[in-house]
């Protein structure tokens, strides 16, 4: 039971994902843009991000460096799910705070409650 | 008998003497001053010698007696010997022819001769000989009567000696007179100065005086030596040196003579005062011949040191031996040589600011070692003998720049060892680079002319007559006779070339300006050739008078120029196609990636559905559902592939090879795929000469790459089948990855198609595959970009084996 914040542009995608994490018992808030979604992390705050890097306005990378890659928040976990595998993009992600990194393409309904669920329970167990 | 002489006064009568008994005889003798000897001739032994001897020689008698004639003979001056036996033995010749009837006075001989005394000290001694006969006939016995003459001998010296140095004092005054040699005496303790004729006569004084006072002498001298004069003989007479002194004296005729003057003191004995004794020589003429060959020495070096020739002289350290080898010489020379001697000339031509600073350079600090003209040079130096005249060298000046002269080298050579040399040098470098450049350009000037193979033409406007050299003929292809007009000549023109020439021409003759146009000829047989013509006209008030021009073939030239262009818009193309090229792989890339998304969104909402996440599905939904999701999924890996080899086909793909257990990625990839593996009913092991197998590759391509080959491998192998890889190392290194199915196999003739993109051998297997068609043109990539290479082993229905093979 957490609170996530969905961070995809891909309207049908930001869906199927809350469908979900929603089945999962999560507390779910949608945005659609980085910018949208800065408001509502400071707003919500989150325990979990799922973001999105290409994005319209500002964009994953630019959304995590903008919360000084979370350097204020330890205990939000972030979850990068893209379709870019460039390596030079991954390394970024995680230099810009992100927890993990996964390929959207890649992923089923059920890899990416399982992903989450065992993001969480590593942020719980520090 | 014989008569004594000298000391004896008064003479024997015979008779008396006769009636003696021998005792008296002796005791008489013993008591004469003169030495008294008697010996037998025939036995050559003395029977008697009186006393005498001792004191006058200071030999006992018994010497003699026991001696006899060989020690006479032994003690007589080796000078006076010979005369001596020679007197001896006529005297006793004589005595013997007048043997048979004599009856007066025996012969007397007189000599006188030298005797060594008992101490070594010769004495003159005068000796009286005769001879007394026993029997009538042969003489018997030798009768000596022998004087000390030495201190008459010392006399007669003396009065003969002292006539001798009269002569000679005259013969001394004669030389001097013609020597010009003036002598005086100087006594210091009354100045008195006086003179001897002679002395006069070299001061150019007639009437001689005899004497003066000693200043007034001095005072003929030159200023400038008098205090010098004076203080010598000052000197001479406080400590009795003698003096030695040059000086000029002022001659009574007003002429200056040089004087070298010497003197000594002679040192006063009771009432004599010290005199001091001089002597007087005129050296002008010496001293003049002194003074021009100092001169001309002077000017001599004076002209060595201002000529504008250098001129120098080098020492050797080592004298060099002339027999040893020419290289041993030039060795030594550059070892051993130094500069000792050196004019202005040379400072200057090297650039030093003071001679000096030449002095003492070596060889190896002037000359170039290794430049081979100085090397003949010094070659031809040793083999002339040490004379060489005009030859070139090469030399560094003091700041290292090039200079070169034009030199004479004279060696100095004694015995069999070259102990110096000297010579002169021009500084030619000036010449030497204007020769150099003239040479340049003539050389350029003969590839010109060589090159430019111009043909020469020739108009005469006034009277219409056109000349062309032999080479213009050629170019445009007429025969060396053949008859040429104007027309012609343009007839000769491409026809497209032949507006703008004809332009040109008209120009040139309304203004007289000169033009230069490329046109085409066309030559008799049809061929056509491209030429540079070029025309000037000469004006005369205006009006053209001649034309004159040249022309030059350019063919290849232009076919070069035509190359070039073709060349460019080559290259232009080749740019263009690898934008193209370049473009279509970022197309790819970005649609690719755009389709990645909307595929995504397929794969969720069919999850969504399969997983339960709504409304339950019918078992018929779920199958056709789950047939959707499948193809999406391969959709996906198409689009993964694409992404993958666009990047690799644009380069951007940057491979990070670490050092890593290839073992385990390739049990990863077999691990990961064992549910397609197991779909196909296929068994797969891996086999490894070592564990870990350290090798050095990017892991996560590599697995890519792998994984691909590997799918292959399983899709193309019938069920039950085995797929098995290896990992070795061969001797250099070099990682072997080999993987051997046991499938279908492959036809050589498809064997160039496999590796490519998309292209697809015909599977008889009947499930259709869920490959891509890019996978094995991944692989190779991938592999090719680690350094390495894939082949492909294979015969359809046994298999296939393909074999990596990685750098270390």
């Amino acid at each position: 039971m957490a609170k996530i914040l969905i961070v995809e542009d891909e309207k049908t995608l930001n869906e199927a994902y809350r469908v979900v994490l929603e089945k999962d018992g999560h507390n779910v808030i949608s945005a659609f843009d980085g910018e949208e979604a800065l408001e509502l992390f400071k707003k919500e705050k989150p325990n979990l991000v799922l973001l999105d890097i290409r994005m319209p306005k500002i964009d994953g990378i630019e959304f995590l460096k903008r919360l000084d890659s979370l350097r204020e928040y330890p205990d939000v976990s972030v979850i990068v799910f893209s379709n870019l595998d460039n390596q030079k993009e991954i390394d970024e992600a995680f230099e810009s705070g992100a927890t993990r990194y996964i390929l959207k393409a890649w992923s089923s309904p059920k890899e990416l409650s399982k992903v989450v669920s065992e993001t969480l329970d590593s942020k719980k167990e520090k | 008998m014989p008569i004594i002489k000298d000391t004896l006064h008064s003479p024997i009568s015979p008779s008396l003497l006769a009636k003696l008994p021998e005792n008296a005889f002796q005791t008489i003798c013993d008591l004469l001053p003169v030495v008294v000897g008697v010996y037998n001739i025939n036995t050559g032994k003395y029977i008697y010698i009186n006393k005498a001897i001792r004191t006058m020689l200071g030999y006992e008698p018994e010497q003699y007696l026991e001696g006899g004639i060989p020690f006479v003979a032994s003690i007589v001056h080796p000078h006076d010997r010979p005369l001596l036996k020679l007197q001896s033995d006529q005297f006793l010749k004589n005595a013997n022819t007048i043997s048979s009837n004599h009856t007066g006075d025996e012969p007397v001989m007189s000599v006188e001769y030298r005797i060594k005394n008992s101490k070594g000290r010769y004495i003159w001694l005068h000796t009286e000989r005769s001879v007394f006969r026993r029997r009538k006939g042969k003489v018997e016995y030798v009768l000596n009567v022998t004087f000390d003459i030495t201190k008459h001998k010392k006399l007669e010296n003396k009065f003969f000696q002292s006539a001798t140095k009269a002569e000679t004092a005259e013969r001394f005054v004669l030389a001097h007179k013609a020597a010009k040699v003036g002598t005086f005496e100087w006594i210091p303790s009354s100045d008195t100065f006086i003179w001897s004729s002679e002395l006069a006569e070299l001061y150019g004084i007639n009437k001689a005086p005899i004497s003066t006072s000693y200043q007034e002498w001095l005072n003929i001298i030159h200023k400038d030596h008098r205090k010098i004069v004076e203080e010598e003989m000052k000197s001479t007479v406080k400590n009795s040196q003698p003096t030695y002194a040059e000086f000029k004296i002022l001659k009574a005729d007003g002429s200056y003579r040089w004087m070298l003057g010497r003197g000594e003191l002679i040192k006063g004995s009771g009432k004599q005062p010290d005199r001091f004794i001089g002597a007087n020589v005129d050296i002008t003429d010496r001293k003049e011949i002194e003074e021009r060959f100092r001169s001309s020495e002077q000017r001599y070096r004076a002209f060595i040191k201002n000529s504008s020739e250098g001129i120098w002289r080098m020492e050797l350290e080592k004298p060099i031996p002339i027999n040893s080898s020419v290289q041993q010489q030039i060795k030594h020379l550059y070892k051993y040589a130094y500069m000792a001697e050196a004019n202005n000339a040379m400072a200057k031509m090297y650039d030093f600011k003071n001679v000096k600073d030449l002095i003492g350079l070596r060889w190896g600090d002037l000359w170039v070692g290794d430049d081979p003209m100085n090397i003949n040079f010094l070659k031809s130096f040793i083999k002339s003998g040490y004379n060489l005249t005009n030859a070139e060298s090469h030399e560094l000046d003091l700041n290292g720049k090039d200079k070169y002269f034009l030199n004479n080298f004279f060696g100095i050579i004694e015995g069999d060892k070259l102990l110096r040399f000297w010579g002169t040098q021009q500084d030619i470098t000036d010449q030497h680079y204007a020769s150099e450049a003239l040479k340049k350009s003539e050389e350029r000037l003969t590839l010109a002319l060589d090159a430019s193979r111009l043909g020469i033409w020739e108009y005469d406007i006034v009277n219409n007559k056109l000349e062309w050299s032999l080479r213009l003929r050629k170019l445009f292809g007429l025969k060396p006779d053949e008859e040429i007009t104007y027309e012609k000549y343009l007839s000769r023109i491409y026809p497209k070339d032949l507006p703008k020439l004809l332009e040109n021409i008209s120009a040139s003759l309304k203004t007289g300006r000169g033009y230069q146009i490329e046109h085409r000829a066309i030559h008799p047989d049809g061929s056509i050739h491209w030429l540079l013509g070029q025309g000037r006209t000469l004006m005369i008030d205006g009006k053209p008078v001649r034309m004159i021009g040249t022309s030059i073939n350019i063919d290849v030239r232009k076919k070069a120029e035509q190359l070039r262009v073709k060349m460019a818009s080559l290259r232009a193309e080749r740019k263009e196609l690898i934008e193209i090229n370049r473009t279509k792989d970022e197309f790819i890339a970005l649609t690719s990636h755009q389709l990645r998304t909307p595929a995504t969104g397929v794969k969720q909402y069919l999850g969504l559905l399969l997983e339960n996440y709504t409304d339950p599905l019918t078992k018929g939904q779920k199958i056709f559902i789950e047939k959707a999701y499948e193809n999406n999924e391969r959709q996906l890996r198409i689009v993964d592939d694409l992404l993958h080899i666009a990047r690799l086909d644009l380069d951007k793909v940057n491979l990070r090879k670490v050092e890593s257990d290839l073992f385990e990625i390739v049990e990863d990839t077999i691990a990961s795929l064992k549910g397609e593996f197991n779909k196909h009913k296929l068994k797969i092991d891996i086999k490894s000469t070592e564990k870990p197998f350290i090798a050095n590759f990017d892991g996560e391509q590599l697995r890519m790459a792998i994984e691909n080959i590997l799918e292959n491998a399983a899709n193309y192998t019938r069920e039950g089948k085995k797929v098995s890889v290896t990992l070795n190392k061969t001797k250099s290194g070099r990682t072997k990855i080999i993987v051997k199915d046991q499938g279908v196999g492959i036809a050589e003739k498809d064997f160039p198609k496999l590796f490519q993109k998309f292209s697809r051998i015909s599977n008889p297997l009947s499930e259709g595959t869920n490959g891509t068609g890019l996978g094995l043109y991944y692989a190779k990539k991938i592999i090719e970009l680690h350094g390495g290479s894939i082949i492909v082993n294979s015969k359809l229905n046994s298999g296939s084996t393909f074999t990596i093979s990685l750098p270390k």
